[in-house]
């Protein structure tokens, strides 16, 4: 029994390692999401803007896992590196709009890397977890009524408020000289701090490639082939945008086991359908010797 | 049992040290039927890649010089009177070989190039009344040196679109170069000849319809050739037309092309991210921004297509 756990922690201390080694080297000083609504109605689209700064210049924050959506559906998703005098600042709006009437969820982003000003340790960087209210979509379940009664409301406030706007608009102009006259002040929003926690254990990604080679197994299929394949690519500390080759110019000579998977796992996912039932064989077999390795 | 793509890579790079993603280029479009533009600085073995590819093949070679003087005719033939006969005899020009050296093809007016690239297009040419097929396979390797413009004919973009590649030919490397010298300072060394049939070439081309491109990879192409079309804020500023549909079936011809040229019977995302920098080089339209500011062109689009998650 000792042994086996002795043998037990070797392997995750070797895994740990190698998995430290493939991470990116950052010092996350901001990450944090937040929303330009509190509430939405269904079906509306309004935006998540996910901000994360580095302290080293050009960093890749390629890696930064987007959060998990409930009752949200996500529209588009964009995103904008810039260099900032104090290291790198990485913005990425995801457009999305509320599912069912109810509540929705963000869960936090996050973003795996080695810290250098802490030795180089592997640390999770996480966001803020965000809970917004999905309100019914104006018009869908009233009565022709209460809809006549909505829009005149609505009519009325948007009158109220052109009011104010052209109130302060009005008292801007009249001030204007006063401003002017002013010095220029920048003001710094304050960053959000993140929450550092070490970073989840390669374990994990060993279990999701036994998980998805179990379900290759029952279903020899191409989906789950492509599955597996995605979770030898994570267990690999592959980025998004990273091929086959570009990958196995950074995993040493002599993790020969989990090269010969990932090629096995690129051949089950891409082959034509006449050689696929030998490709997910062959991939079964090199999983194994990831998995016993 | 034909030869293979390795055998020619082979010979080719017996008399080309270095310059591997050139090699892998031309014989990738080679076997995708399509066009080359080489650019580069003068001496970095240019011709000596497309003579080598020639004979290499057993085929033919003919290399055009482009002035500002040449004539359409010069480039595909004219009809001559012959008085022993009493009619026009038709003589084919230089186009009608398997391998045509376009050298500085910047160097003439545009009724030049347009002979050159409609010949390129419809892999024919009329003479008077006679329409003559060219030779299968065909194939243009159009040379421009990027260093020295003056007095050149720029390529419209529409132009440009007709290459399949557009391979960027740097200085090599210093032990390459170091190589250079050991091989050719003694003198010179013949390319090696018939390494490969014609026929081969047309078998590689037909098993190169037959290659497997799995849905995902066709949407991963659609991705990345749209990506340089809906630029987002920064990179937007530097372009100003993205790449044809011509471009993603372009793109997808040369990836299972080069499917063959790795003895694969299937595309893999490799074979897509490999080629798109050349695929897309000369069919992305760049604002002035790019020049005064001196953008990197190549990072420029690798910053495109990295932004398309590998499928």
């Amino acid at each position: 029994m000792f042994r086996i756990a002795f043998f037990a922690s070797l392997i995750f201390l070797a895994i740990a390692a190698a998995s430290a080694q493939t991470l990116p080297r950052l010092t996350i000083t901001a990450l944090s999401i937040t929303s330009d609504r509190v509430a939405a109605p269904e079906g509306v689209a309004f935006h998540l803007r996910i901000h994360v700064h580095a302290k080293q210049k050009n960093a890749d924050l390629s890696s930064l896992v987007l959060p998990d959506v409930v009752n949200l559906t996500i529209l588009g998703d964009e995103k904008r590196t810039a260099p900032a005098s104090d290291g790198t600042d990485y913005i990425e709006i995801l457009t999305v709009a509320g599912v069912s009437p109810g509540e929705a969820t963000v869960s936090p982003a996050y973003i795996d890397a080695s810290d250098p000003t802490r030795a180089d340790k592997p640390f999770r960087f996480s966001s803020n977890r965000l809970r917004l209210r999905i309100t019914a979509a104006p018009g869908t379940d009233l009565h022709p009524l209460e809809n006549a009664v909505w829009k005149t409301g609505r009519i009325a406030l948007t009158v109220v408020a052109g009011l104010i706007v052209l109130g302060i608009v009005a008292f801007a102009l009249v001030r204007a000289g006063a401003v002017m006259a002013r010095r220029k002040t920048y003001v710094t929003l304050p960053q959000a701090r993140p929450v550092t926690q070490p970073a989840a254990a390669p374990v994990d990604r060993m279990a999701a490639v036994r998980h998805a080679a179990l379900q290759l197994a029952a279903s020899r299929a191409r989906a789950e082939a492509a599955a597996l394949r995605g979770a030898l690519f994570a267990l690999s500390g592959a980025r998004r945008d990273e091929t086959l080759a570009a990958l196995l110019e950074r995993i040493p000579a002599d993790k020969r086991a989990l090269r010969g998977a990932l090629r096995a796992a690129e051949r089950a996912t891409f082959v034509n359908e006449a050689h696929l039932q030998g490709a997910i064989d062959e991939l079964l077999d090199a999983v194994r010797a990831v998995v016993s390795a | 049992m034909s030869a293979r793509p390795g055998t020619l890579r082979a010979a080719v790079e017996q008399t080309i040290v270095g310059q591997r993603s050139v090699v892998e280029g031309l014989l990738v479009a080679l076997i995708a039927n399509g066009h080359v533009l080489l650019e580069g600085p003068p001496g970095v073995a240019k011709t000596l890649a497309a003579r080598s590819l020639a004979q290499a093949i057993g085929g033919t070679f003919r290399r055009i010089q482009f002035t500002p003087d040449l004539l359409p005719s010069d480039i595909v033939g004219t009809r001559v009177f012959d008085q022993r006969t009493g009619s026009f005899a038709t003589v084919p020009g230089p186009i009608f070989a398997n391998i045509v050296l376009a050298d500085e093809i910047n160097r003439s007016p545009a009724k030049v190039q347009s002979a050159l690239l409609e010949g390129m297009q419809e892999r024919q040419a009329t003479i008077g009344p006679e329409t003559l097929p060219f030779p299968d396979p065909f194939v243009v390797l159009a040379t421009m040196n990027p260093l020295d413009d003056d007095g050149t004919y720029a390529l419209p973009l529409a132009q440009r679109d007709r290459f399949a590649l557009n391979l960027y030919v740097d200085y090599p490397s210093r032990e390459e170069e170091v190589a250079i010298l050991e091989r050719f300072g003694a003198g010179e060394v013949r390319p090696v000849r018939d390494a490969v049939s014609l026929d081969d070439i047309r078998d590689w081309k037909r098993e190169a319809e037959r290659v497997h491109l799995e849905p995902r990879l066709r949407s991963y192409i659609v991705d990345m050739i749209r990506a340089t079309r809906e630029p987002d804020g920064t990179r937007g500023r530097y372009v100003e037309r993205g790449a044809s549909p011509r471009a993603a079936l372009l793109l997808a011809g040369l990836a299972k092309a080069r499917a063959v040229y790795e003895e694969r019977t299937y595309v893999v995302p490799d074979d897509i991210r490999s080629l798109a920098v050349p695929a897309l080089r000369h069919r992305v339209g760049f604002t002035y921004r790019v020049a005064s500011e001196k953008i990197d062109v190549e990072e420029l689009l690798e910053s495109f297509i990295t932004q398309v998650p590998t499928p």
